[in-house]
Parts: structure tokens; C-alpha cells; sequence
């Protein structure tokens, strides 16, 4: 009997949860793969070739001339969204749900930035300190 | 305590498991209504044989054209114009309020001498990897 009532009890709290939690909304975009900057330290200025950089890296998404040479530029950009719908919980006691929104986003994009010399050879990097990662929450004032 | 006062507790062990079972399959497909996988893919793969027939110092630029169309970009850097080709891949996954999409790029530079000649090429993929995930929480 027991068994039974918490079965039931635990049922109607799940269902009741995933009917609060529809009111909420919790959205990531993430944009190529973090950039490790361990692996920099691999790279030897002066005698790496651009082969060599594509091969710890991979190929640029962006590439520039500078005064003697080129720039490879790799991106990586993480996002958070949160929103949370107020009016949802209203559909308890009224017949239908205004929309009473509440919601924030916040993200981050890491840069790395490889100088090469006018002979393709490895020359020196730059690049941020990693980012906090974003959080979820959903006040925007 | 008889059976009546006991009230809704006490019921037939059957009806007791086709009830339990009929919420779970109600909440099952509440939940499998919510959910949604989706793919966007910008631009065709390239395929690693094709990109090989690029031969240094051999292929003319009229030649990448044919075998990839027209670049997405043509950048000039010192005595080289290089063709570039971009591929974007996403995958999105996304439960009832979470959702997370996850995009990825290739990218395909061919540099051409003033000739008009390869003089090198740089392949790299990061769409191989690429996982739909729901959790937007974490790594």
C-alpha cells in the first residue's frame, strides 16, 4: 500500500514538475571546439612550417596579410540563453497563459591569432586567457 | 481499517499497474513531443580524394574552379591570391527547455602563385566530431 503511494506521489510531482519546468527554457550554441592552448607550446618559431601549424591546429578560419607574411586567425564562441515564462504558472488558476517573459543570454568568443614569416615559417601567437565560461540566468535588469 | 476507509489506496493490483503504466506512457509522450533533432549543413564536403588531385606546381586555378566552383572568398596575401572554400555543419538537439547546438567549419585555402598555379594547399575538418547533445550544462 505504501509502495503504492509513493509511486502515485511521485508521478504527480513529475508531471506537475515538467509542467512548471515548460515555463523555462535553458539554450547553448557552441561554435567549433575549445582552443587547447597547451598545444601551442609544440610550435617552434623559425622552423615550424605552415604545415606543421595545420597539423597541431587544423586549417584557419580566417587568414591576413600583415607587413612580411600572413595571419591564420581559429575561433571558438560559446553562448547561453535563459529564459523563463512567469505567465505559465498562471495556467493553474486561469483558463489561459499571458506571456510574461523574462530571459538573458551571455557568450564568449576565444581568439587565437598565429603569425607566420614571409617564408611560411611559424613566427608567434596570440591569444586571450581562456574566458569565464557563460552562466544560464534569466534577470536581465 | 476496513477496505472502504482506506479509500483510493486500496485498488485491484491490476487496474493498479495499467493506471501506472498509462501516466508513464502519458508523460512518455509528453516528452517525446518536446523533443526535436535538427541538422543544417552549409555548403557540400569535400572529399579528401578530390582535394588530393590538387597537385602542387600542376593544377591551374581554372582547374580548382571546375572541380569546387567559385571560392567564397578570395584573399590576397602577399605575392599569393588564395581561394577559399567554407563548409558548415550544425547539429541541434533539444528536449522539452534544453537545447544545445553545437556548429563546426571546414575550410579548404589553396594558394596560387602570380602564375596562377597551386603552390599549396590547406585541408582541415572539424565537422567529423560533431555531436548532437541535448545538456546545455558543462563541457
Amino acid at each position: 500500500m505504501e509502495l503504492m503511494k509513493t509511486t502515485l506521489v511521485g508521478w504527480i510531482a513529475l508531471v506537475c514538475i515538467a509542467f512548471w519546468s515548460s515555463g523555462c527554457e535553458f539554450r547553448r550554441v557552441v561554435v567549433n571546439a575549445p582552443i587547447a592552448a597547451d598545444t601551442l607550446q609544440r610550435l617552434n618559431p623559425g622552423e615550424d612550417s605552415l604545415h606543421d601549424i595545420v597539423d597541431v591546429l587544423g586549417a584557419p578560419d580566417e587568414i591576413d596579410a600583415k607587413t612580411s607574411g600572413m595571419v591564420f586567425r581559429y575561433r571558438y564562441g560559446d553562448s547561453k540563453t535563459m529564459r523563463v515564462n512567469f505567465g505559465w504558472l498562471l495556467r493553474l488558476v486561469l483558463p489561459f497563459a499571458p506571456s510574461m517573459n523574462l530571459g538573458r543570454g551571455e557568450g564568449d568568443t576565444q581568439v587565437l591569432h598565429i603569425a607566420l614569416n614571409q617564408d611560411g615559417t611559424f613566427e608567434h601567437y596570440f591569444i586571450q586567457d581562456p574566458p569565464d565560461p557563460p552562466g544560464f540566468w534569466f534577470w536581465p535588469f | 481499517m476496513t477496505n472502504q476507509h482506506q479509500g483510493l489506496w486500496i485498488i485491484n493490483p491490476v487496474i493498479w499497474r495499467i493506471l501506472t503504466r498509462c501516466v508513464g506512457v502519458m508523460v512518455l509522450m509528453g516528452v517525446c513531443m518536446g523533443c526535436a533533432f535538427v541538422r543544417g549543413e552549409m555548403g557540400d564536403p569535400f572529399l579528401e580524394d578530390r582535394v588530393k588531385e590538387l597537385k602542387k606546381g600542376q593544377t591551374t586555378r581554372q582547374e580548382v574552379a571546375l572541380r569546387f566552383g567559385a571560392p567564397d572568398e578570395i584573399v590576397q596575401v602577399n605575392d599569393y591570391d588564395i581561394f577559399h572554400y567554407r563548409r558548415f555543419d550544425s547539429k541541434m538537439g533539444w528536449l522539452l527547455f534544453f537545447s544545445r547546438l553545437n556548429v563546426g567549419s571546414d575550410h579548404l585555402w589553396v594558394f596560387f602563385n602570380p602564375q596562377g598555379i597551386v603552390e599549396d594547399v590547406i585541408f582541415g575538418t572539424r565537422t567529423d566530431g560533431l555531436e548532437f547533445q541535448i545538456w546545455p550544462f558543462g563541457e
